[in-house]
């Protein structure tokens, strides 16, 4: 790198421009250079500039800058940086939104659009000013990239800026590809030219975006492989979970622009726009993820979506105030010297000391009156959770007997008990360590194994020797009935029975006639209950009576 | 002396954006115009023949009112009647501008720089004047690029050849889908 070119003074006075040039309060730190993540490759495939919205930092690739022939455009890519944070996207919240409306409209895209919806807006308002130092930067890419052809995407890309800076077509694009790119998609350059003049005119960026998609997706190739490299064209970070989670909640919001984009014609019929399912929602957004975080992030996704259900059945209870206003006399004790004299009831010493009171003070102080834990009754709480391949896995469709599970599990934790979770199919039953509290709980019950049903009648006797006075609670359905139809089996029900304090079958059946036969010898035990539900659908609000039933009464 | 179409933007973007005029009152407004510039403005009849041969006489209804506000709300008005040549057919200037922005709505013109931009070059165009600091070559690009007109006559074959793709989009994004189902896949 010539060393000359950006000196600290030149960084300086680019970075104060940049900032002068969106004139609004922005706290960022000055840029730093960007360390390649492959030194020995070529630093072509670097980032040119990026930033981090979580640490506000802008980094730059100077060398890069410097090789593409576009130094001069340092201030012009400072300030489209800092446009990602002043006003575009501004926040990660509002990236994840549209990332979740964009696998709304385009499925099973690999790389997300948003980035370059970003930069459409950032360069308009940077070009409005510096058109010729964005156009550098532009031009220096294709260079850097040694030519080679065009992806259609960042033609049109390059269209569209072509025409909103009123440039010649070939002055961006590749002027050999004008042609065949023409001939390929036809109507091309009207569309980029409707486009520069359509986009930046519509009054939301919802709208905006819906427009956007609308029109790139012609651009875009197959959804499932559509990657693309564009100078500027990933330098915003990735939005967090919480930000994702939020995004999931907010189709309502979209409804009317969604409307408004249908009756423009800019959304074909192809384009699902009902609001899909929370789970297969979820599982779109993503599947596409880089990295081994797409797992992580779904199950914390699906996490919070089955808290959410669990929510609708549980009533939060009024909990005491963390830190309880202190009001409580402690008795009394004597002062001593160095003790606070503020802590003397002067009235106590008077009436208990009386004329030796100024000489042997007596000090109380006030203490919090800690209200006395209310629900030591409540046991410990073993739940047995059939994940048959009968059921869905819960994170790709809602499944009603986790739900049921974890209607449980939450109400159980809410009243200071402890939780374990055994997750069974047909065979290595996955069994949880005690647990303390709602989010590891959760976690654990959205385990699934999805095989054949063989209740662990082991586990269960096991478990009973271990911790006799447990509460204990089977989820499944008829295929119970069936584990269960061997005398050996009724029998260790039975003794596993009689070391619970309660053991509920809770059961999704259609005849519970036929159970009540089958599980004849153990519904004569005093510490057995049966719980039947006909509909799936009733296992959530059944839950919730259950464990109103079993904790609170 | 010419249009100075930036400045002309500029006063406008510091006016209320919705036309007060009701369609009498512009008609009346244009016709001033005209008449300050010494003009004979045009006749009932040839105001009755626009709206005519207007496809679509309520958008046309929306332009007259658009015109007669932005003639009143920037100098536009004081430069057309400067600057409008006393042997000019008034009526042939409003027929000929209101063929050339046909398409644009009173909200495009409102809300649509590039729109508004393109009324007020056509308006300068159909009066014969000039752009300032512009060559009458530079007019002339700057108002093909933004002849939205063009553009949608240019959009049909990009729609044409949209709708051909669209089949095939709409394949893929069913297949995509199908493959989602599947890879949630479980059975019942």
């Amino acid at each position: 790198m010539s060393t000359s070119r950006f000196t600290p003074e030149h960084i300086n006075r680019c970075w104060r421009d940049a900032l002068a040039l969106w004139d609004v309060q922005v706290r960022l730190s000055p840029p730093e250079p960007h360390v390649p993540f492959q030194p020995d490759a070529d630093h072509a495939n670097e980032p040119l500039a990026y930033i981090d919205l979580a640490k506000r930092q802008v980094y730059v690739h100077f060398e890069l800058l410097q090789s593409m022939g576009a130094a001069d455009s340092l201030m012009a890519v400072l300030a489209h940086e800092i446009g990602h944070h002043a006003r575009f996207p501004h926040t990660l919240g509002w990236d994840a939104e549209l990332r979740v409306m964009e696998q709304r409209l385009l499925p099973g895209l690999k790389q997300s659009l948003t980035n370059l919806f970003y930069d459409l807006q950032v360069n308009e308002f940077v070009g409005r000013t510096h058109p010729e130092d964005l156009c550098r930067v532009y031009r220096g890419f294709q260079r850097a990239k040694g030519g080679g052809e065009v992806s259609p995407l960042f033609f049109f890309y390059l269209a569209i800026y072509e025409e909103l800076w009123g440039r010649e077509p070939g002055d961006l694009v590749p002027f050999e590809a004008l042609a065949p790119m023409e001939e390929r998609f036809p109507g091309l350059r009207a569309e980029a030219r409707m486009f520069a003049q359509t986009f930046y005119a519509l009054p939301h960026p919802r709208l905006q975006f819906l427009y956007f998609c609308g029109t790139f997706i012609r651009y875009l190739g197959k959804l499932e492989e559509t990657t693309y490299t564009l100078p500027l064209g990933d330098d915003v970070s990735q939005p967090d979970v919480d930000d994702w989670d939020s995004a999931l909640q907010s189709g309502g919001r979209w409804e009317d622009a969604l409307e408004e984009a249908r009756e423009k014609g800019w959304l074909a019929g192809s384009h699902d726009t009902k609001a899909p399912d929370a789970l297969d929602h979820i599982d779109r957004v993503t599947r596409h993820l880089p990295g081994s975080g797409g797992g992580q992030l779904r199950r914390a996704l699906v996490a919070r979506h089955y808290r959410r259900l669990v929510d609708q059945y549980l009533l939060k209870l009024p909990s005491a105030p963390s830190k309880p206003e202190p009001y409580l006399r402690t008795t009394p004790e004597a002062w001593e010297y160095g003790d606070d004299p503020s802590t003397i009831d002067w009235t106590l010493t008077v009436l208990a000391q009386g004329h030796l009171a100024a000489v042997s003070p007596l000090r109380r102080e006030l203490e919090a009156d800690v209200p006395p834990a209310t629900e030591l009754g409540v046991p410990s709480v073993e739940l047995y959770l059939d994940t048959s391949g009968s059921m869905p896995n819960p994170a790709a469709q809602l499944n009603t007997m986790t739900l049921a599970a974890q209607v449980l599990s939450s109400s159980a934790l809410r009243k200071q008990a402890k939780v374990r979770g055994i997750i069974y199919s047909d065979s290595k039953p996955l069994v949880s360590p005690w647990m303390y509290d709602e989010e590891t709980a959760r976690e654990f019950l959205l385990h699934y194994i999805g095989g054949g049903t063989m209740f662990p009648f082991d586990v269960l006797g096991t478990l009973s020797k271990e911790r006799p006075d447990a509460l204990r609670v089977i989820i499944s359905d008829s295929d119970f009935l069936s584990n269960v139809a061997t005398t050996e089996n009724v029998k260790r029900l039975v003794d596993a029975t009689r070391r619970s304090r309660l053991l509920v079958a809770f059961l999704a059946l259609a005849d519970e006639h036929h159970a009540r036969q089958v599980l004849a010898p153990v519904m004569k035990e005093r510490n057995f209950r049966l719980v039947v539900v006909k509909w799936l659908s009733d296992f959530g609000p059944a839950a919730a009576a259950l464990s109103q039933a079993l904790l609170e009464k | 002396m010419a249009f100075d179409v930036k400045n002309i933007q500029k006063q406008l973007t510091d006016v209320p954006l919705v036309s007060p005029y009701p369609h009498d009152l512009a008609v009346a407004i244009i016709c001033d115009t005209f008449r300050l510039a010494g003009v004979r403005p045009p006749s009932r009849a040839d105001w009755e023949d626009l709206e005519r041969r207007a496809k679509t006489p309520a958008l046309w209804r929306e332009q007259v009112v658009m015109l007669a506000y932005v003639l009143t709300s920037s100098t536009l008005g004081a430069d057309t009647a400067a600057m409008l040549r006393k042997n000019t057919d008034s009526a042939t200037v409003m027929k000929g501008f209101f063929v050339q922005v046909e398409p644009l709505t009173a909200e495009m013109i409102r809300s649509n720089a590039f729109r508004q931009e393109e009324f007020l070059r056509k308006w300068v165009h159909a009066v014969d004047g000039q752009v300032k600091d512009e060559s009458p070559r530079e007019t002339a690009a700057r108002l093909k690029q933004l002849d939205y007109r063009e553009a949608l006559q240019e959009m049909q074959r990009a729609e044409a050849a949209r709708r051909k793709e669209a089949d095939k989009r709409a394949k893929d994004l069913a297949d995509a889908a199908q493959r989602a189902a599947d890879a949630r896949g479980w059975r019942e």
